[in-house]
């Protein structure tokens, strides 16, 4: 049997998609509207841009973006600088007292503001623009680079979904 | 699925049993605003090149009154490797064709949907709304690398079943499968989906085509009821 396509209504730019494809031993162009005569690996969503005479696959579709992708709650964040956490909440210097008041007056932490990184930066010995640079680092680079750029998942952020994002 | 003792009708048996399996047409009833039980199937999916099976298409039924003009039919394709199964209509109705995804290489296609609510659910919460769909079965959804194809009813990619006890304890039961083996296509309300590499039997209508191989085309069957 051969597969007959019949498009949508109208066209875009040029451009018309196919709503539907079926087989059928005759032709059945006419019947229930046009159908056009069609390749096997023809199917909806396919577009032609001349009248049927050649079709291309549908375009896939891009991924949803996650609005949470990079976003982490408070305690799995704390979770990442171990086993530093202790000796930054510890802290006298009123720098890293500082750093630790605005970090824990946000409801969650956004690991790519750019605030962030300074202030990580900060505690790995980084010089920060109002702050200057700690007299003995907290954390290393690589826990900085870790802390923000692992991927978070699931576990780290189940509370600032249901709060925020649901 | 609707309720034949819904609707009165002159006898117990149809006059006329129809069925199409490819093509377009007008179906004609037996007598004037004929009383019919359709279910249309629409067609499955073809597998991906290599990473997935195709969903089944949704099969949708319908009670109503055909009028003496008739309606017209379109009866879907069955979807090539990489392709979607076609929706199966019948004058205002449309069976959703199983599905086929491009966006990557394992995924679980989904199958054609006869219904669908939508909303926000997280661990401990839905908020669902929706309209009342047609009554039907959705269809089954592609496998992969993991997994079967899925039952007719599962057109999406839930990896376990949650139940909520009364005391709030929750039991996941694993998703069952449709026995087609790894990376087969999704079932249909009529017949099982393709084992990987394979299309779906010739009368297994609307179900998905195992990795790399077509769908099964649709399916259209009209019970015509008379006066």
């Amino acid at each position: 049997m051969q597969k007959y396509a019949q498009f949508e209504p109208g066209e875009v730019n040029g451009v018309r998609t196919v709503y539907q494809v079926i087989e059928s031993d005759t032709d059945p162009d006419g019947t229930n509207g046009e159908w056009v005569a069609c390749a096997d690996n023809v199917g909806p969503r396919c577009t032609s841009t001349d009248g049927g005479l050649t079709f291309s696959p549908p375009a896939v579709p891009a991924p949803v973006a996650d609005p949470c992708e990079w976003l982490i709650d408070l305690g799995p964040f704390a979770d990442r600088l171990q086993p530093a956490t202790m000796s930054i909440d510890l802290s006298t210097d009123p720098k890293v007292m500082g750093i630790n008041k605005d970090l824990a007056r946000r409801k969650f932490i956004d690991l790519k503001d750019p605030r962030v990184t300074l202030a990580l930066g900060f505690l790995a010995g980084e010089v920060h623009p109002q702050l200057g640079t700690i007299a003995a680092p907290l954390i290393t680079l690589a826990m900085k680079d870790a802390a923000l750029n692992t991927p978070v998942e699931a576990h780290e952020n189940l509370a600032l979904r249901k709060d925020y994002f649901s | 699925m609707g309720s034949l003792s819904s609707i009165r009708v002159s006898s117990s048996k149809p006059r006329l049993i129809t069925a199409y399996t490819s093509s377009t047409g007008t179906y004609i009833p037996t007598v004037a605003n004929a009383r019919c039980l359709v279910r249309l199937q629409g067609g499955g999916a073809g597998g991906h090149a290599s990473g997935s099976g195709g969903g089944g298409g949704a099969m949708v039924e319908v009670f109503l009154r055909i009028p003496i003009a008739g309606l017209a039919y379109a009866v879907g394709a069955g979807g090539a490797a990489a392709n979607d199964g076609s929706n199966t209509t019948f004058g205002q109705f449309t069976a959703m064709g199983g599905r086929y995804d491009a966006s990557g290489t394992n995924q679980l296609m989904y199958g054609g949907i006869a219904t669908a609510m939508a909303g926000g659910v997280d661990a401990d919460s839905a908020t669902l709304f929706g309209g009342r769909g047609l009554d039907g079965v959705d269809g089954g959804m592609g496998g992969n690398a993991s997994n079967a194809g899925g039952l007719a009813g599962f057109p999406v990619t839930a990896a376990s079943i949650l139940i909520v006890g009364a005391n709030g304890v929750s039991t996941h039961l694993a998703r069952a499968g449709n026995g087609q083996g790894n990376n087969s296509g999704g079932n249909s309300f009529y017949g099982k989906g393709g084992t990987t590499g394979n299309a779906p039997a010739a009368d297994a209508y609307g179900a998905g085509g195992g990795v790399n191989a077509a769908g099964r085309g649709g399916y259209i069957e009209i019970w015509d009821y008379g006066a």
